[in-house]
């Protein structure tokens, strides 16, 4: 399944959130990455439910942690980027990079750095 | 502006609770509940206050409702044939006794039987795919219409198919994971 797999917007937003928390990202953290880095405001039942997806597809893991105080004796659930994760991420973004070369007006984010400096 | 240092004791309360579990689906319930609590206390509370908190965490509960439930429809349609079967059945046997002028003729308590024997295993249904349940609900809807039967002595046509159901449910369920087993 992993192998062929892509993934759509909001599933590319996901797996990068994962990414840059790396441990113990859990889903209100998730979200808050996502909010403050994209803007776009999200509930956290579309972030489980795609995680879930993501689960299925065997792309990412997840583990029940401990119950904290804060949160009146609910358990976490941490999750993680798989290996095949990975490599679908990047065959996504490396699929947008190529639909994106060459268009006008939609230069690479390299090229926007090298721009602007 | 001071603002109290808690949501307070034990919320959400046992109908929040309650409320909670009628709304949300049982996967990822209990970690997505813990996290709005723990973002309400840790992060809406210091900011705006108890009120503004409570009421952020109920707005972001039912937000998140509706994404988990199409999740849930992904993850079990292509599994659970033998529920929608059982759904579909028992909407055709409800429409074909709406349809029955025996049953219009009837006292509003046998109405609200039959209705209810129809209700039940729906209901059942459209919650739980154990073959356990899906059977118990429709013996019990078979048992509500033998009662609605024999309280008002009208001919009530259709409620044999609660009959068949529970056969067909058993059988077919029994025969589907031989098949799986095999």
């Amino acid at each position: 399944m992993a192998a062929g797999a892509s993934l759509g917007d909001f599933e590319q937003l996901v797996m990068l959130a994962l990414l840059r928390i790396g441990e113990g990202a859990y889903g209100m953290i998730v979200r808050r990455e996502i909010e403050d880095r994209t803007g776009r405001e999200v509930s956290l039942g579309a972030i489980y439910a795609t995680l879930d997806r993501l689960e299925s597809k065997a792309l990412v893991s997840s583990v029940i942690g401990a119950a904290g105080g804060a949160r009146r004796g609910r358990a976490k659930r941490f999750f993680s980027v798989e290996p095949a994760g990975l490599d679908a991420l990047k065959r996504s973004l490396a699929a947008l990079d190529r639909m994106r070369s060459g268009v006008a007006g939609l230069a690479s984010p390299l090229q926007e750095v090298d721009d602007e400096t | 502006m001071k603002h109290d240092d808690d949501l307070g004791a034990g919320f959400p309360s046992p109908v929040g609770r309650l409320a909670l579990v009628m709304l949300l689906p049982t996967r990822h319930r209990e970690e997505l509940v813990g996290d709005l609590v723990e973002e309400a206390a840790t992060v809406v509370l210091p900011r705006d206050g108890r009120r503004a908190a409570r009421r952020w965490f109920w707005r972001e509960a039912l937000a998140s409702a509706s994404p988990l439930y199409v999740r849930q429809t992904e993850r079990e349609v292509p599994i659970n044939r033998w529920k929608w079967i059982t759904i579909v059945a028992l909407l055709v046997a409800g429409v074909l006794m709406a349809l029955d002028p025996n049953v219009f003729s009837a006292t509003p308590g046998v109405v609200a039987l039959v209705v209810l024997a129809i209700l039940v295993p729906v209901a059942a249904g459209l919650v739980s795919s154990n073959r356990h349940t899906l059977a118990g609900a429709a013996a019990v809807s078979a048992l509500l219409l033998l009662i609605a039967r024999l309280v008002s002595g009208l001919e009530i046509r259709w409620y044999g198919m609660a009959f068949m159901l529970f056969i067909v449910l058993s059988v077919g369920r029994y025969a589907e994971r031989r098949w799986d087993e095999a």
